[in-house]
């Protein structure tokens, strides 16, 4: 029988909830942490950390589903920490937790929206962090985003409707700048600079990092090698997973989307455990 | 890994009887998640009281709601469980496995934990949208109904039900969407069979979608073997007819404006736990 997950409180004085999903079978070098999308509780969107656990798990990748001080199940946290810091312990705890029970002491870390941001600056301070998914994080627009989401809209017009709709689609490309796409969180997004300094820093360490942005996102991330665009020559740029992929949407409401989601990041997480050398050996797990 | 969480420290228990103890239960072959939050005294439970979640994006948007709700009847002497159908939120299974009458067996399940456990105090059930038209399904089955039913905008009209999930469904699509496809409607108005295997994110597999269909106002709540609160937007005539049509089981109805939307995807604005509602709820769910 396979192992079963396992619902766990961890953290200080235990205020942290979050499920442990084992490995099946021989486990990887590597575990993983999913956690909340905006203020989601840990299933992810529609479900998707659940899915991509489960996934993982077949390809030995033990998981820690969790949620972050206030949202979820956990406890609002105690401590004076701004939210950005706190999440960062937050996370800190669940990989500290993961590591007693599976006995794995380096992560890939899965972000959607705001989590992006959060995995982002985990990376950046936790060496046990060996990879990065940033679904829908930063984003930085060049200037062929714009004219091209507009292109784009206007493609999609209706006759019958057409003043009303060109209208609106070029008042939709006025978004403003900010990098961030997320609308939960208010810290500060990283310059361009700042993003590529931290960005070859993270690869120079080995750190796997896939930046995936969805359909959802036109107004700042319009077309196929746009990073590359905003960042010409950045040395990152030949050590990252990077896809545009607009049939899927933010939230990842089809099933198709799930499904295509699950797949990139099982085989981005399998192949950054296989980076991560040999398999560890299998915890003997209890909780 | 052992199959329940480890409470160690006097604090902990504290927190825990709180914000909720994760637990497993049911048959090897479904096994369910749940929270279960004690009396917050410490002391014998007054009550005890289980919540039946919604469908789909539903139990994710109203998660939150029902933590806080559980968490104020545990403040006030209730023996609260949470739970996730099989194929839903951390329980077992895949949302391709989801079928009416396995969740009315899960209901049972979960009686079941309540009554292992404290005193024995009456029993409620207190079930949301379709949540609430499963338990009612369910307590005219078990050996050992509730005492009493709280049901809030219970499904009475199965059909009805699925045409506003394909609606819904939609609507997401083309809200999620940067670049929404004209397709969608004109297949949702021409097409009864589109978007029917998914809603909102979670998949409908046939026999679900069958069993809803199935649900009319004049078989919903017909062999109820206790009492019931009805709680239903003023606006909502038919819930209001139904149980006025029930006739003496019904102990009141209580009206309550739906004023955030049960399926949206983000907030919006919206209140995460309506006041109002869960004002309702708690005074209703108190003995």
């Amino acid at each position: 029988m396979k192992p079963g997950e396992l619902g766990v409180r961890f953290g200080p004085s235990r205020r942290l909830a979050g499920v442990l999903t084992p490995a099946h079978g021989a486990q990887q070098p590597v575990g993983c942490v999913l956690f909340n999308a905006g203020v989601v509780h840990r299933i992810g969107p529609h479900r998707i950390n659940v899915q991509t656990a489960r996934a993982l798990s077949r390809q030995g990748i033990a998981t820690l589903r969790m949620d972050l001080s206030g949202i979820g199940d956990s406890a609002p946290a105690q401590s004076t920490l701004e939210p950005r810091a706190q999440a960062l312990a937050d996370l800190q705890a669940g990989m500290s937790r993961l590591h007693e029970v599976s006995g794995v002491d380096r992560f890939v870390v899965v972000g959607i929206c705001s989590a992006a941001e959060h995995a982002y600056a985990l990376a950046l301070e936790d060496a046990r962090v060996r990879g990065i998914l940033m679904f829908d994080g930063f984003a930085f627009p060049t200037p062929l985003t714009r004219p091209i989401c507009r292109f784009r809209r206007l493609l999609r017009l209706r006759v019958a409707t057409l003043p009303r709709r060109v209208t609106q689609a070029i008042m939709d490309g006025d978004a403003g700048d900010a990098a961030s796409l997320s609308t939960v969180l208010v810290h500060p997004a990283p310059s361009r600079d700042e993003f590529r300094a931290a960005l070859d820093q993270l690869v120079d360490r080995g750190v796997a990092v896939n930046i995936m942005y969805s359909g959802s996102v036109l107004e700042r991330h319009s077309y196929s090698w746009q990073l590359h665009h905003a960042f010409r020559g950045a040395r990152f740029l030949d050590d990252v997973d990077y896809a545009y992929l607009p049939a899927l949407d933010h939230t990842l409401v089809t099933k198709a989307a799930q499904r295509e989601f699950v797949e990139r990041t099982v085989d981005w997480a399998v192949r950054t455990a296989r980076r991560n050398g040999t398999t560890a050996p299998l915890a003997s797990a209890s909780a | 890994m052992t199959a329940t969480a480890v409470i160690d420290s006097p604090d902990a228990r504290a927190l825990m009887r709180s914000v909720g103890v994760p637990l497993h239960f049911g048959p090897v072959d479904r096994r369910l998640f749940g929270m279960l939050h004690e009396p917050a005294s410490g002391g014998d439970a007054r009550e005890r009281v289980l919540l039946c979640p919604p469908f789909g994006q539903e139990a994710v948007r109203l998660h939150r709601f029902f933590r806080v709700l559980a968490e104020r009847l545990s403040r006030q002497g209730a023996l609260v469980l949470r739970f996730d159908y099989f194929g839903t939120g951390d329980s077992e299974g895949s949302d391709a496995d989801g079928d009416y009458g396995g969740w009315m067996a899960d209901v049972d399940a979960a009686q079941a934990v309540l009554q292992e456990r404290g005193p024995v105090v009456p029993v409620l059930w207190a079930g949301a949208g379709l949540g609430a038209t499963i338990a009612m399904s369910a307590a005219a089955r078990v050996a050992a109904p509730p005492a009493r039913l709280v049901v809030w905008e219970p499904v009475i009209d199965g059909r009805a039900y699925l045409a506003s999930l394909r609606e819904r469904h939609v609507e997401t699509l083309e809200a999620s969407y940067s670049l929404w496809d004209p397709s969608w409607r004109r297949a949702l108005t021409r097409r009864p069979d589109a978007f029917t295997a998914e809603a909102v994110g979670f998949a409908v597999p046939v026999p679900l979608r069958e069993a809803i269909h199935a649900i009319e106002p004049d078989g919903v709540g017909r062999d109820l073997p206790c009492d019931i609160d009805v709680v239903a937007d003023p606006e909502n005539a038919p819930v209001r007819a139904w149980a006025a049509r029930l006739g003496g089981r019904v102990r009141q109805v209580t009206p309550l404006a739906n004023d955030f939307e049960w399926t949206a995807e983000e907030l919006r604005g919206a209140a995460l736990v309506p006041t109002a509602a869960l004002k309702t709820l708690l005074s209703l769910c108190a003995t």
